[in-house]
């Protein structure tokens, strides 16, 4: 235990560290840029951030990953808060915990190898469009002015230039840089843009354990249970994935089962702490993990480097221009979306680019990314059946012996529901011959429509008078036709053939 | 005969690493085949760059980055664990030894445990980077104790230098697990020739236990003594092994459950600490 101490905690101190605090530095406009998008107060979504990465930090199956309020769960809350309020909002977060909690044990976290590589692509690609979609309030209409607009393409400047920035470029994490100076642009100038602190409250002290204010009843239950369930599924896949990506970015591995128990175990000390639900986060974990980002002490310093942050800078955070704070959103948007997959549009087979497309195009017009991963894993799953559905090759010889003439058939492929109709096509039960012969030794039968249909062939052969003798079934097939077939039975005969 | 004895290096073995001593001294004794096991760790790349900005493609490149430099180390590491190896090998091999080197990616306890027997014996150091402890034999490695807690194999625990062991230590619980871990030494020829102190801890202090077991040794023609000792065991094991000189200790294993150690500490951990010399762990 000791020793697993050491590895997951204290084997990269240094770094760990300073990308911690680099993360809880991007943490804070996210988590306000999120509340906003929620609809709640910005303290809402900075008492999640900083609750969701410590708790994660101890009870995630993913060092290195970060977890805080999200834009993919804050997206899907935006009608629980108009339509109920707050309160509401963290019983759904204590719930969604609780849900997680139960899918961990429930090992869900397997179910992730059904969602395709091209469901996964257009997750991260519509989640993108709806973080750069929330920004657009602040920019247009009434917000559209241009001191709006010089503070966010400054802002944008600033992100993208300062890394290259010698010396310095590397060290100080350029969003913040972006906000800093930004903040001081609009106070010393005296600008009129929104702040932050028009948005809401920020927090002005630690966040104290609260048991929401709701009436505990049937009504509250089918209220926050379908919000809930939604959270807690796509707070899992987002984690899930995110997952994915740092064991691919670290060529470590992660506990994906205990990784849901933990988002459940955070979600539901964030919902008592006065937070909204949360997951991990792509975009922050790319970061974390650029930045050096390896144990689980980096999650825990951006947690708790965040709160301290705003604890102690409270009033300098409320002065920061929204624009500056939708400078960051749109990095963030631009980083999260997989424009490799826009690149490769040509290359990549047509059915992965629509599995993908889709799923983008049903999140983005239902706002709702479960839904999207909905569709794209059913069409992912359709495309699959109809291409093994094509592996399915009969060949056939003719024999002719002492007059009498039979006629092999060979079959090679899967035969299922979606290959049967190319299966019984094969088959020329007009043919005048004496004997026939089906040979699926390399063939396999997969379901009840496989075996019903070879049933309804033999017995047309029979009906034409040719006798049928059907070898070389494996023995999962054999299993399949024993109870499911009845040309094999004598007594299961529908109709009696011509022998 | 199927008992395999592996010793296990780390990135910063050395040729003349006591490991390897040992290592070869137990085959002999207990004429085995010996691998020399060379398992390249995977080390993070840290990047100085804290820029925080993500960009178009920066998981892309990132992957492609990362897999590019440490790809080149890690076969910088393979060709330097090669050398290691074989001179190690060049050191040690003589016409009693089965000698066999092997190198494997990834973290020790899991190579181990894909390839371990359960009655195979590991041979490995008290921490990694043996060589730093100037001789300092206090400290235990993090892959010891993960490996004498999650692995069923008899271990070989090597000291920082290589002495050819004459005085040893059995610690005898006086169980019949411990007869039966007796018999098993006897039959694998640890003891021959060895002058053995077969030590029982007890509260009250009861001669039985020890006289039992020396009697065992002694049947089978080992020169043993009965030591019956009352106290702590955790400290009086180690504080007569001191006194009496005492260079190969062969002891049992972590009888409790991990939650109960973590809660509790362990005596097997208290004395793996303070022995010296070699430590001969038992399932």
């Amino acid at each position: 235990m000791r020793g697993s101490i050491k590895q997951n905690w204290l084997s990269n101190i240094r770094p760990d560290v300073l990308s911690g605090l680099v993360v809880a530095l991007a943490l804070i406009p996210e988590a306000i840029a999120f509340s906003i998008i929620a609809g709640v107060d910005p303290q809402v979504g900075l008492y999640a951030s900083f609750s969701m990465a410590v708790v994660i930090s101890i009870t995630g199956g993913r060092p290195a990953m970060i977890s805080a309020a999200t834009g993919a769960m804050a997206l899907l809350m935006v009608t629980l808060v108009r339509d109920h309020g707050l309160e509401y909002l963290l019983a759904a977060t204590i719930l969604t915990g609780l849900l997680q909690i139960l899918w961990g044990y429930l090992k869900l976290a397997n179910l992730m190898r059904f969602v395709s590589r091209s469901v996964v692509v257009g997750f991260v690609n519509a989640l993108a469009i709806l973080i750069f979609m929330a920004q657009l309030p602040e920019i247009t209409g009434a917000n559209a002015t241009l001191t709006v607009y010089a503070i966010m393409l400054g802002g944008l400047g600033i992100i993208y230039l300062f890394p290259y920035v010698p010396k310095m470029g590397k060290v100080i994490p350029s969003p913040m840089v972006c906000i800093v100076l930004m903040t001081a642009v609009a106070m010393i100038f005296g600008l009129d843009v929104r702040t932050v602190g028009d948005m809401g409250n920020l927090p002005d002290s630690l966040p104290v354990f609260l048991i929401p204010d709701i009436p505990l009843n049937l009504d509250t239950l089918m209220i926050i249970f379908p919000y809930a369930l939604t959270l807690s599924m796509v707070g899992l896949l987002e984690s899930m994935m995110t997952a994915t990506i740092v064991d691919d970015l670290t060529d470590t591995s992660s506990d994906k089962n205990r990784e849901c128990r933990g988002q459940g175990i955070a979600n539901v000390a964030t919902g008592f702490l006065g937070g909204m639900a949360g997951c991990a986060m792509i975009g922050q974990t790319v970061i974390n993990v650029k930045s050096g980002g390896r144990t689980r002490l980096s999650t825990m310093t951006a947690g708790v480097g965040l709160l301290i942050l705003v604890v102690f800078l409270g009033p300098w955070v409320a002065q920061i221009p929204m624009a500056a704070l939708v400078a960051v959103m749109i990095m963030v948007s631009i980083g999260t979306f997989d424009w490799g997959s826009i690149r490769d549009l040509p290359k990549k087979p047509l059915t992965t680019n629509i599995v993908m497309l889709a799923t983008v195009a049903v999140t983005v017009a239902t706002h709702n990314l479960a839904m999207g991963v909905l569709v794209g894993v059913l069409l992912a799953a359709l495309f699959f059946a109809n291409k093994i559905g094509r592996i399915l090759q009969v060949d056939s010889v003719m024999t002719e012996q002492e007059g009498s003439r039979q006629r092999d058939y060979h079959v090679r492929g899967q035969v299922f529901f979606a290959s049967t109709t190319r299966f019984a096509d094969a088959f020329d039960v007009k043919e005048g011959v004496d004997r026939v012969c089906i040979n699926v030794t390399h063939a396999h039968f997969w379901d009840v429509t496989a075996v019903e249909v070879l049933d309804r062939i033999v017995m047309k052969f029979r009906r034409e008078g040719t006798d049928v003798e059907v070898i070389g079934l494996n023995e999962a097939s054999q299993t399949m036709v024993d109870r499911f077939g009845v040309h094999d039975k004598t007594d299961g005969i529908i109709e009696p053939g011509g022998h | 005969m199927s008992r395999t004895i592996i010793a296990c290096f780390d990135d910063q073995a050395r040729a003349d690493s006591a490991i390897g001593d040992y290592a070869a001294w137990a085959a002999r004794r207990i004429e085995a085949p010996l691998c020399l096991l060379h398992v390249l760790e995977h080390r993070a790349m840290t990047h100085e760059d804290y820029s925080g900005q993500i960009g178009l493609g920066t998981r892309e490149r990132m992957l492609e980055e990362r897999t590019e430099e440490e790809g080149r180390a890690a076969r910088q590491a393979r060709e330097e664990g090669k050398r290691m190896l074989e001179a190690l090998k060049a050191r040690l091999a003589d016409d009693t030894l089965m000698l066999d080197v092997q190198q494997r990616h990834g973290v020790l306890a899991e190579s181990l445990r894909e390839q371990c027997q359960s009655d195979d014996l590991l041979v490995l150091g008290r921490c990694g980077h043996q060589h730093d402890h100037g001789g300092e034999d206090t400290s235990l490695g993090a892959h010891l104790e993960d490996l004498a807690q999650h692995l069923e194999v008899p271990m070989l625990i090597a000291p920082t230098r290589f002495q050819v062991p004459v005085r040893a230590m059995v610690a005898f619980d006086g169980s019949e697990r411990g007869l039966e871990q007796l018999s098993r030494l006897v039959r694998w020829g640890w003891l021959e020739g060895l002058e053995t102190h077969v030590v029982h801890v007890g509260e009250p202090a009861d001669r039985a236990p020890a006289e039992r077991g020396a009697e065992l040794l002694r049947a089978a023609g080992i020169d043993a003594q009965p030591v019956t000792l009352e106290g702590d065991a955790g400290r009086k094991l180690p504080a007569y092994a001191h006194e009496h000189g005492v260079d190969f200790v062969a002891m049992g294993a972590y009888g409790h459950s991990s939650l109960r150690r973590f809660l509790m500490g362990s005596t097997t951990h208290k004395l793996l600490e303070a022995m010296p010399g070699a430590i001969l762990l038992m399932r």
